[in-house]
């Protein structure tokens, strides 16, 4: 679809109708992809909230257990945008295939930890828990992350949402909130927060505060694996390879102080296992801690590690393309042949 | 002793953490400051299935307010939480087939409501079963008179029963089998507190322990029977 449909669906071209009668406007309304895309976002949510609601036991593992509106406002507005700038955008330009997979299992990541049956055992142990924030603030944002889904997102959002998306006052808060001594500060703190003690027990009794933790951490996980997987060199990008090579490595160490802390504890730290009842019997207080610790300890370290390779690729290929350095490696043969270098040095 | 800790506090220790980041929590791991006032002893130590003494835990404000809709005993009526309003109700989770835990609680419940008197005959206890495959409303109403006035079954259908057990966190688990002896359930056994205008306030846990806290438990219910409850309260049990 052209550039002009894109914006007609948008709703930013004057159709010469007069506006001011309702039941125009209410045409229009009706007319607007947009706001059937959202229509259609709703209505789904309103069933899946009632069967979850009233059906908890019945309903399959996959559809929300624990229905909560913002969770799932945050996962399908996004999705069905992006599923629609697909849609809208010709078939040669439309994001690289793998880049496709990674958004849409970080996507169905996120929602599995946070929405499905998943949860009511990520509620009844310790380390199914830590594997549960795993998901939502590691995994799951670095594959939407990975997909890098900006841009087709915009193009399947209505207009007046990506206004408010590029106004200055959100704008700066993004940058102050992505500057890399506050985004590794927030990741850290927050991890650091909610595994408290002293707050893990009113945020996993509280249904609001559950709420407000899950949503903190998928929000704290996107904005911080946005920053440092950003695939373009400066000035596109706001800070620097090395910079956020630098960030991502230096968030490690309160991770693995924290998960080995964890790990080696010699007493029961968290008494909502204990009080609302442990799934897996034969997994003590302690042991279900020590693995919870490890689990913070290493895939958090892993992935850390995954992105520091991920950043190295991406400044490999900056490089080469700076020194024009396509061809640079090829062999000639004495009869002319060129064998490209292209195979091993993966420059295309 | 119920630990009087607002939600406020809970969120400037979290926020002081965050500041402090791992220091904080590999210190708190030795300090052992946090929520729990018991620490297991050393030959309950990475057990399985050994709970350690928590003491009983303030949920004023955290866990959301008593909402029901299941069946009661002695006629098996459809009820909501508006029955249970203006008294104070202990929620628990149990079944009656149940061979250790839930006779040691009862009995242990029965021992505090004694020891409060006048304030523990004003008390209703909310015994729902989590296996109500077996627990017919008769075999429920039995149970449950057999304890005292005061005793109130409840039994639902999955849904029913799901929609309570989530609302509380509480993990449960029913593997029925025709042989008895394999037949097996597994439930927490806190209790949960409510006060007169159904708001969330106690988690007991020592009900189930061989060192009940019967006096203890006994005065926080006094305290919550005679108590005058504020417009904040009634506010508060609509969340």
């Amino acid at each position: 679809m052209s550039a002009t449909d894109a914006n007609a669906s948008n709703g930013t071209i004057s159709t010469g109708l007069d506006t001011r009668s309702p039941r125009l406007r209410l045409g229009r309304l009706i007319a607007d992809p947009s706001a059937r895309l959202a229509t259609v976002v709703i209505v789904v949510g309103a069933v899946l909230a009632w069967l979850a609601n009233d059906y908890p036991a019945d309903i399959p593992a996959f559809l929300p257990w624990d229905f909560y509106w913002t969770d799932y406002l945050c996962i399908a507005f996004p999705l069905a945008w992006y599923l629609r700038g697909l849609w809208l955008t010709p078939a040669g330009q439309r994001p690289h295939a793998m880049r496709r997979i990674a958004f849409l299992t970080g996507v169905a990541l996120i929602y599995a930890v946070t929405q499905t049956r998943f949860v009511y055992f990520a509620q009844h142990m310790f380390f199914l828990n830590r594997i549960q924030q795993l998901g939502m603030h590691h995994i799951g944002p670095v594959l939407v992350a990975l997909g890098w889904p900006g841009d087709t997102i915009a193009r399947g959002m209505p207009a007046f949402i990506h206004r408010i998306i590029r106004a200055r006052w959100l704008q700066s808060v993004m940058r102050v909130l992505q500057q890399p001594v506050v985004a590794g500060f927030i990741f850290v703190g927050l991890l650091a927060l909610w595994v408290d003690p002293a707050v893990h027990f009113p945020a996993m009794i509280s249904p609001v505060l559950y709420d407000t933790m899950n949503l903190t951490m998928v929000i704290d996980g996107l904005l911080f694996w946005f920053l440092i997987l950003d695939p373009r060199p400066v000035p596109q990008a706001a800070h620097s390879y090395a910079t956020r090579l630098v960030t991502v490595i230096l968030v490690c160490f309160p991770e693995m102080i924290i998960g080995a802390a964890l790990s080696f504890t010699t007493t029961s730290l968290y008494a909502y296992y204990d009080l609302c009842g442990r799934l897996i019997p034969s997994i003590g207080a302690l042991q279900d801690q020590h693995i919870g610790g490890v689990v913070i300890w290493i895939p958090g370290s892993l992935i850390s590690s995954a992105a520091f390779m991920i950043i190295m690729i991406h400044l490999r290929v900056q490089e080469d393309k700076a020194v024009d350095g396509k061809h640079r490696d090829d062999i000639v043969l004495p009869s002319g042949a060129r064998v490209s270098s292209a195979s091993w040095t993966g420059r295309a | 002793m119920i630990r009087r800790r607002t939600l406020l506090a809970q969120g400037l220790t979290g926020g002081l953490t965050a500041a402090t980041m791992a220091a904080g929590l590999a210190g708190r791991a030795t300090a052992q400051e946090g929520l729990p006032d018991g620490t297991p002893r050393d030959d309950q130590k990475d057990q399985p299935g050994v709970t350690p003494d928590w003491g009983n835990i303030d949920i004023t404000g955290t866990a959301p307010s008593l909402s029901l809709q299941m069946q009661a005993t002695p006629d098996g009526r459809e009820v909501t939480q508006d029955a249970f309003r203006g008294s104070v109700s202990m929620l628990y989770f149990g079944y009656t087939f149940c061979p250790d835990i839930c006779p040691l609680v009862m009995q242990n419940v029965v021992a505090t409501l004694a020891q409060a008197k006048d304030a523990g005959r004003q008390v209703r206890f909310l015994f729902v079963t989590v296996d109500p495959n077996r627990d017919t409303n008769q075999v429920l109403t039995d149970y449950t008179q057999a304890f005292g006035p005061q005793f109130t079954g409840l039994r639902g259908n999955a849904n029913q029963l799901d929609r309570l057990a989530r609302r509380y966190r509480v993990a449960y688990s029913v593997s029925p089998s025709p042989d008895p002896r394999l037949y097996e359930v597994a439930h927490s056994s806190s209790i949960f507190v409510f006060d007169r205008k159904l708001n969330a306030r106690l988690l007991v846990p020592s009900m189930a322990s061989q060192n009940p806290d019967i006096d203890g438990v006994a005065r926080e219910l006094t305290r919550l029977v005679t108590e005058k409850p504020s417009a904040w309260d009634w506010l508060r049990g609509l969340v």
